[in-house]
C-alpha cells in the first residue's frame, strides 16, 4: 500500500515535472488577444494584474486596452508609413507582485519581441517595471501608475496617459470650498505610493484655498480597522472625510464610519467607490460617497468639444468605445462580468489610442522617434485631453472628474460643465436629520434639496427580521452551551 | 500628539473586544498543537476560506441565514468537513499511527499543514479564475440595530457589531473549553497526549481521538471566520498573513494546550494592540510591539504564561458542582 | 584537498562556469532573454542554499527568512541613497551595498539566534516568523518617519541588464563555494549530527548552540547578500514586497522538494520551483498554490527525503554521485 503510494506519487512528480519542461526552453506562451494576426501586426506588450490584490483592477484595464484594439482594428489598423498595421495585444499575469515585473517586462520585450507596452496596474508595479523599459529604450504608457515620484526619476520612455496624484483631490476640494463653509476635514489614507502623494498635494491645495484640515493620517497596507482613526477624527470635529487607498481598504473605511455613526457632510474616497460592486456590497452606505476619477461612462467628451476647444478628435465616442468594451466582455471569457467599464478600462484604452496617433504621427515604429512624436501631440478623446510635459512623461492634459453614488448610480457631479448632476452634500444617510438640526449652512440645505435624495432603505424590513432571527439564535446557542456544560460536569 | 483619556477608554474596550476575537481565533489551534503536537500552519488559511465564503455567499445571495450566527453554524459544519480532509492529508500518514511524537514527525506534520495552508490560499484566487461570481477582495454590509453603534459617555462610540463579536468570541471559546475539560470526549483527547497506547489497551483507537481532535480544532477555527469578517467588514485571502501569526503569538504566549490561558493571552495581546494604536495612531509601531512580545516571551518564558489557567478552571467548576476529582 | 574532488564540488564548478558562459554569450541578440531566467534561477539557487545551511544541513525551519533578503535589500537603499547619494553608479557601491547588506543580516542573526536557537522546533520556526514581521513593519515605520511613503524608489541609476546579472553571478559563486564548504567540512558534518540527533551530539562532544549559532548567522550572510542584486534589479526598496513570507516559501520549498540534508537538493528543487514559476505562476499567479500546495503534502507524506533523497536512497549506485 505504502509503496504503491510511493510509486504514483513519484510519477506524479515526474510528470509534473516533463510537464514544466517547456519552461525551461524559453518558450513558456503568452496570453495574447487578438490570439493570430495576418499580415503586418505591431505587438503590444501588458504585465497585468489578472490575480492579487490589483485583480480587479487589472480586469478593467486589460479589457479597457483590448476594447480600443477592437476599435482600430475595426476601423482599419494602424497605417505607417503607407503600410497598414494590425495591433495585437500580448499580456502576462503579474499576481500583483513586483517580484514578477522585471522578468515579463524583460520577456515580452527580448522573447516575444513587442514594439510597445503598457505599464502594469499601480504605481508601485510601475516603478518596478520602469527601468527594465527604460534599459531596452521601450515606450511604456502609465495607465494605472499616477504616483508623480515615478516621473521624478528620469525615465525618459516612461509616458503618463491618467492625470497625476497631485490633481485627483482638486475637484472635491473644489465642491468643499463652493457648498460647506464650515468644513472640517479628515484625511484618512494608505501609507502607499499613491495614496500619500494624493494626500500630500491636497493638503497643500487645501490649506492654500483656506480649508481646515483637522485630521491627517495615514495606515498601513493590509489594515483592516480604521475606527481608532475615525473616532479620533470624530472627536476632533470632523465631517469631511477624504482618503482610502485601494479597493479593499477604502471599502472597509466607508462602512466603518458609518457604523461608528460618524456624520459626514461629505466623503471622497479613493479607487473603491468606482467599482459597481462598491454599492452590491455597501448598499445604502454607499450612496452619497464620492470619488475622484480619471472618467466615468456619462462623460460627455464629444468630437464637437474638441472642436470647440480647438483640439483634434482621435478615436471612437464615449458611446462607441463603450459599444466595444461591451463585445469584449462578451467575446473574451477574461474580460465576463465586469458590467459597465471603470476608469481603469478608459486609461488603458486611451493609452492605445494616444500611442497609435503617436504612431501615425512619427510614421515609424522605431520608439524614439514615436516618444518624441508624443511630445507634441495634443489630442480629444473620449477619455478627455491627452498632453504630456516634454520633459517628465507627466500627463497635464487630461482633467479630473468627481462622481458620486446618488440612488444607487455613478453620477458625475463635477466640474460643472461635463456634470450630471450637482453634489449630494450632507446625504441623509450620513447626515441624519438629528444631525442636520444642529447645521445652519444654507448652502447644504440647497445643495441636499435641489439633488435627488435616496429612498428610504428597502431592505429596512428584512433587517428587522433578520435581527430578530439574530439574537434568536444567539440565546438559543447560549442555552444550548449551558445546557450542555452542565450536562458534561454533572456527569 | 496628546492622548486624551476618551481615546485611551476607547482603545481599552476596543482592545477587550478585539483581545476576545483574537483568543476565539486561537482557542483550535492550542488544542491541536497542544494535544497532537501538529502545528497546524493551515490554521489561518482555514479561519480566511471560512470569512471568504461567507461575504461570497453573502454577496452573492445577502439571505438572513448568513448573517453572522448562521454563518458560524454553517462554516463550524464545514470545518468538520476541512478538518477530516486536513487529517487524512496533512497529519494521518506522518502521525496516524505513531505512540510517540518526535521532533521529526512535528516538523513534517507542520510542513504538510503549510502545503495544506498553501492550497487553501490558491484556492480562492482558483475561484475567482474560474468563475464569475467569486470574488477575491470580499465585503459584507452587516450593521445591527439603529443606530448601529453605542455611546459611551458623549465622546466614546463602540459598534454595536463588535461588542456581539466579543461576545460570540467569548461564548465559542468557553464552549471548545467546556468540550475538552468538561466531557469524556475531552478527557480521552487528553489522554491521547499522556499515553496512547494505554489509551488503545482499554478499547478507546487513537487514531479516531485523533482524527476527532483535528476535526474540533479546525470546526472552532472554522467559526470564528465569520466574525472575524464582521469585525472588519471585508476579507482577502492575503489577511491569512495578519491572523496566522497573531495566533501562534497567542498560543505561544498562552501555553500550548490551554485554552483559556489562549483566551486570555489573546484579550492581553488585543489590549497592547489597540492601547498602542490609540496612544502613537500608528499601526506599524503596535505591530511591532505585538512580534516584540512574542520575541520576549520566547525567550524568558517558552512555556507561557497562563498553562495553569485550565487546570484551575476545570477543577474549581467541577467543585462548584460537587463532583469529587 | 579531497574536498576538490567530490562531485558537490565539481557540480558547482560546472554551474558557475555554465552561467559564466551564460553570461558572456548574453551580451546581445535574441540570446539576451536567456539572461534573465539564468538571473531567476541563479538567485533561486541562491535562495535555497542560503535556508539550506539553517534548513537542510541542520535541520531547524526557519520560516521567516526572508528577513534577511529584505534586511539585504534595505542596506542597498541605505547605500543608494543615504551612504552614496548622487553617485553615479560604481562597481564600489555594488561592494559596500554588498558589505553592509551581508553584515547587517549576520549580525541580525547573530544577535537573535542568541535568543531563538535555544527553542526547538515549531517555536523556532515562529520566532523567526516573528522576527520577519518586527522588522517589516520597523522598515515601514522608518521610511514614513523620514517623509519617505513605501516604496522607497532609487534614483535611475542607467543600469543595464547585463550588470544585474554580474552582480547575480558575483553572489552566485560565493553562495555555491560558500555553502560547499560548509557543507563539506567538519562543521557540515558538527550540524549533520545535530539534524539527526541533537541530544547525542551534544553527547559526542558537539558544542550544538555554538554550531547552530554559526549556521544560522551564515545562513542569513548568504540571505543578506541575495538582498542586495534584487533590490538593484527592482530599482526600488518595498518592504512589503521584500519581507513578504512568500519569500520564505519560495526557500522552504526548495529545500523540500530537492531533499533535506544533501548539496545538489536545495539546487535541484530550485529548478524544479522555477520550473514551476513560469509554467504556472506567469499565467493562473496566485492559483498555482492549488499545484504548489499538494506538491508540499505529497513529498512530505510519501517522499520525505525528498528528490535527490529518494534518488540516492533507490539508486545507492548513485549515492556518490548525488553529494
Amino acid at each position: 500500500m505504502e509503496r504503491s503510494l510511493r510509486s504514483i506519487a513519484l510519477v506524479l512528480v515526474l510528470a509534473a515535472l516533463v510537464a514544466m519542461a517547456p519552461a525551461y526552453t524559453l518558450v513558456s506562451t503568452a496570453l495574447s488577444y487578438p490570439s493570430s494576426v495576418s499580415g503586418n501586426v505591431i505587438k503590444i506588450g501588458m504585465p497585468i494584474s489578472l490575480s492579487g490584490h490589483f485583480a480587479t483592477e487589472g480586469h478593467q484595464a486589460l479589457c479597457g486596452a483590448i476594447a480600443s484594439i477592437m476599435w482600430i482594428n475595426d476601423h482599419g489598423g494602424v497605417k505607417v508609413g503607407g503600410k497598414t498595421y494590425k495591433l495585437q495585444l500580448i499580456y502576462y499575469d503579474d499576481a500583483s507582485s513586483a517580484n514578477n515585473e522585471p522578468s515579463i517586462v524583460q520577456k515580452l520585450v527580448t522573447q516575444d519581441h513587442v514594439n510597445f507596452l503598457l505599464a502594469p496596474y499601480s504605481s508601485g508595479l510601475t516603478s518596478a517595471a520602469a527601468p527594465i523599459a527604460e534599459q531596452y529604450h521601450v515606450i511604456m504608457l502609465s495607465h494605472g501608475g499616477a504616483s508623480n515620484a515615478i516621473f521624478q526619476k528620469g525615465y525618459h520612455y516612461l509616458v503618463q496617459i491618467l492625470s497625476p496624484a497631485s490633481e485627483y483631490f482638486t475637484g472635491a476640494l473644489e465642491i468643499i470650498k463652493q457648498y460647506i463653509p464650515d468644513a472640517k476635514i479628515a484625511f484618512i489614507y494608505e501609507n502607499g505610493k499613491f495614496a500619500s502623494s494624493v494626500v500630500k498635494y491636497a493638503e497643500q491645495k487645501a490649506k492654500q484655498m483656506g480649508l481646515d484640515v483637522v485630521y491627517s493620517k495615514a495606515y498601513e497596507a493590509g489594515t483592516s480597522d480604521f475606527s481608532t482613526f475615525i473616532s479620533a477624527a470624530k472627536a476632533k470635529g470632523a465631517n469631511v472625510l477624504l482618503g482610502g487607498g485601494h479597493y479593499d481598504d477604502g471599502k472597509a473605511l466607508v462602512k466603518q464610519a458609518h457604523d461608528l455613526g460618524w456624520h459626514l457632510k461629505f466623503i471622497a474616497i479613493l479607487v473603491a467607490p468606482a467599482q459597481p460592486k462598491f454599492y452590491q456590497e455597501l448598499d445604502d452606505i454607499a450612496n452619497g460617497v464620492a470619488y475622484p476619477a480619471q472618467w466615468a461612462p456619462g462623460v460627455k467628451y464629444s468630437p464637437q468639444i474638441a472642436k470647440q476647444m480647438g483640439i483634434e478628435w482621435f478615436g471612437p465616442t464615449v458611446q462607441e468605445w463603450i459599444n466595444y468594451f461591451n463585445k469584449a466582455q462578451s467575446e473574451l471569457s477574461a474580460c465576463k462580468g465586469l458590467g459597465s467599464p471603470a476608469y481603469q478600462a478608459a486609461e488603458a484604452g486611451a493609452a492605445i489610442l494616444f500611442l497609435v496617433k503617436a504612431i501615425e504621427t512619427a510614421g515609424t515604429l522605431d520608439n524614439a522617434k514615436v516618444r518624441q512624436a508624443m511630445n507634441n501631440l495634443d489630442i480629444m478623446t473620449f477619455f478627455g485631453r491627452l498632453k504630456i510635459d516634454p520633459n517628465t512623461g507627466l500627463q497635464i492634459g487630461h482633467k479630473m472628474i468627481i462622481a458620486q453614488w446618488q440612488n444607487g448610480k455613478q453620477v458625475i457631479v463635477w466640474p460643472p460643465e461635463v456634470a450630471q448632476a450637482k453634489p449630494l452634500i450632507a446625504p441623509p444617510n450620513w447626515w441624519p436629520s438629528s444631525a442636520k438640526t444642529t447645521s445652519t449652512s444654507p448652502a447644504t440645505h440647497a445643495a441636499s434639496t435641489s439633488s435627488p435624495t435616496p429612498s428610504p432603505s428597502p431592505t429596512t424590513t428584512t433587517k428587522k427580521t433578520s435581527k430578530a432571527v439574530l439574537w434568536g439564535t444567539v440565546i438559543v446557542i447560549i442555552i444550548i452551551i449551558i445546557v450542555g456544560v452542565w450536562l458534561a460536569v454533572r456527569k | 500628539m496628546v492622548v486624551t483619556a476618551a481615546e485611551l477608554a476607547r482603545g481599552f474596550i476596543e482592545g477587550l473586544l478585539y483581545g476576545s476575537l483574537l483568543g476565539a481565533i486561537s482557542v483550535g489551534l492550542t488544542l491541536i498543537w497542544g494535544v497532537m503536537k501538529v502545528v497546524n500552519l493551515a490554521h489561518g488559511h482555514l479561519i480566511v476560506l471560512a470569512a471568504m465564503f461567507t461575504a461570497n455567499f453573502y454577496v452573492l445571495y445577502k439571505v438572513a441565514l448568513l448573517n453572522p450566527m448562521g454563518a458560524i453554524i454553517t462554516m463550524g459544519i464545514l470545518g468538520v468537513v476541512m478538518g477530516a480532509l486536513l487529517y487524512y492529508t496533512s497529519v494521518h500518514p506522518i502521525i496516524g499511527h505513531v505512540d510517540v511524537i518526535t521532533l521529526k514527525h512535528e516538523m513534517a506534520t507542520l510542513m504538510a499543514t503549510f502545503g495544506f495552508g498553501l492550497t487553501l490560499f490558491g484556492l480562492h484566487y482558483a475561484l475567482a479564475a474560474w468563475t464569475s461570481w467569486y470574488s477575491t477582495e470580499p465585503g459584507i454590509s452587516w450593521s445591527f440595530g439603529h443606530p448601529p453603534y453605542v455611546m459611551i459617555g458623549s465622546t466614546i462610540t463602540i459598534v454595536k457589531t463588535k461588542i456581539l463579536v466579543g461576545i460570540i468570541s467569548f461564548v465559542i471559546a468557553f464552549a471548545l473549553f467546556a468540550l475538552v475539560r468538561l466531557t469524556n470526549l475531552g478527557l480521552m483527547i487528553q489522554a491521547v497526549t499522556q499515553d496512547s497506547r494505554a489509551l488503545a489497551l482499554v478499547g478507546i483507537d487513537p487514531v479516531r481521538i485523533k482524527l476527532l481532535t483535528t476535526i474540533i480544532s479546525v470546526a472552532f477555527a472554522m467559526s470564528t471566520g465569520p466574525l472575524y469578517l464582521a469585525w472588519a467588514g471585508s476579507v482577502t485571502p492575503l489577511k491569512e498573513s495578519i491572523i496566522a501569526p497573531l495566533a501562534f503569538v497567542i498560543v505561544v504566549a498562552g501555553g500550548l494546550g490551554s485554552i483559556m490561558g489562549s483566551y486570555v493571552a489573546g484579550l492581553i495581546l488585543g489590549l497592547t494592540y489597540e492601547l498602542v494604536v490609540a496612544t502613537t495612531q500608528e499601526v506599524s509601531i503596535a505591530l511591532v510591539v505585538t512580534f516584540l512580545i512574542l520575541l520576549l516571551i520566547l525567550a524568558l518564558k517558552p512555556t507561557g504564561l497562563f498553562g495553569y489557567l485550565d487546570d484551575r478552571l476545570a477543577s474549581a467548576l467541577r467543585r462548584r458542582r460537587g463532583v469529587a476529582e | 584537498m579531497r574536498m576538490l574532488k567530490r562531485p558537490g564540488f565539481i557540480a558547482s564548478i560546472v554551474l558557475i562556469l555554465i552561467y559564466l558562459v551564460i553570461g558572456i554569450a548574453g551580451q546581445e541578440g535574441h540570446l539576451l532573454s536567456i539572461i534573465g531566467n539564468a538571473m531567476d534561477t541563479m538567485m533561486y539557487i541562491g535562495w535555497a542554499l542560503a535556508l539550506a545551511v539553517i534548513m537542510s544541513y541542520a535541520g531547524y525551519v526557519s520560516f521567516g527568512h526572508a528577513v534577511f533578503v529584505g534586511i539585504g535589500a534595505w542596506m542597498t537603499a541605505v547605500t543608494i541613497e543615504s551612504i552614496m547619494p548622487s553617485h553615479p553608479f560604481t562597481i564600489s557601491m555594488f561592494i559596500v551595498a554588498l558589505l553592509l547588506g551581508a553584515g547587517v543580516a549576520a549580525l541580525v542573526a547573530y544577535a537573535v539566534g542568541w535568543v531563538v536557537l535555544r527553542l526547538r522546533g515549531a517555536y523556532f520556526a515562529i520566532a523567526t516568523i516573528g522576527l520577519d514581521y518586527v522588522v517589516l513593519y520597523l522598515a515601514i515605520y522608518t521610511l514614513s518617519r523620514a517623509g519617505i511613503s513605501p516604496p522607497l524608489l532609487f534614483r535611475n541609476l542607467s543600469l543595464t541588464v547585463q550588470s544585474f546579472y554580474w552582480m547575480h553571478f558575483t553572489v552566485f559563486v560565493i553562495t555555491l563555494l560558500v555553502v560547499y564548504y560548509i557543507k563539506a567540512s567538519r562543521f557540515g558534518f558538527g550540524l549533520a549530527a545535530i539534524r539527526e540527533d541533537e541530544e547525542a551530539a551534544e553527547v559526542m562532544g558537539v558544542d550544538t548552540f555554538k554550531y547552530k549559532l554559526m549556521a544560522f548567522t551564515l545562513s542569513a550572510l548568504i540571505a543578506g547578500m541575495w538582498g542586495v542584486p534584487l533590490a538593484f534589479r527592482h530599482a526600488k526598496f518595498d518592504p512589503q514586497d521584500v519581507f513578504s513570507l512568500l519569500n520564505s516559501v519560495i526557500m522552504i520549498v526548495e529545500n523540500t522538494v530537492g531533499g533535506l540534508g544533501t548539496f545538489l537538493g536545495p539546487i535541484v528543487g530550485a529548478y524544479i520551483y522555477y520550473g514551476l514559476y513560469w509554467s504556472l505562476l506567469t499565467k493562473i499567479a496566485q492559483a498555482s498554490f492549488v499545484v504548489l500546495g499538494p506538491l508540499i503534502v505529497i513529498i512530505i507524506a510519501l517522499v520525505p527525503e525528498g528528490l535527490v533523497g529518494w534518488l540516492r536512497e533507490k539508486f545507492p549506485r548513485l549515492r556518490k554521485a548525488l553529494e
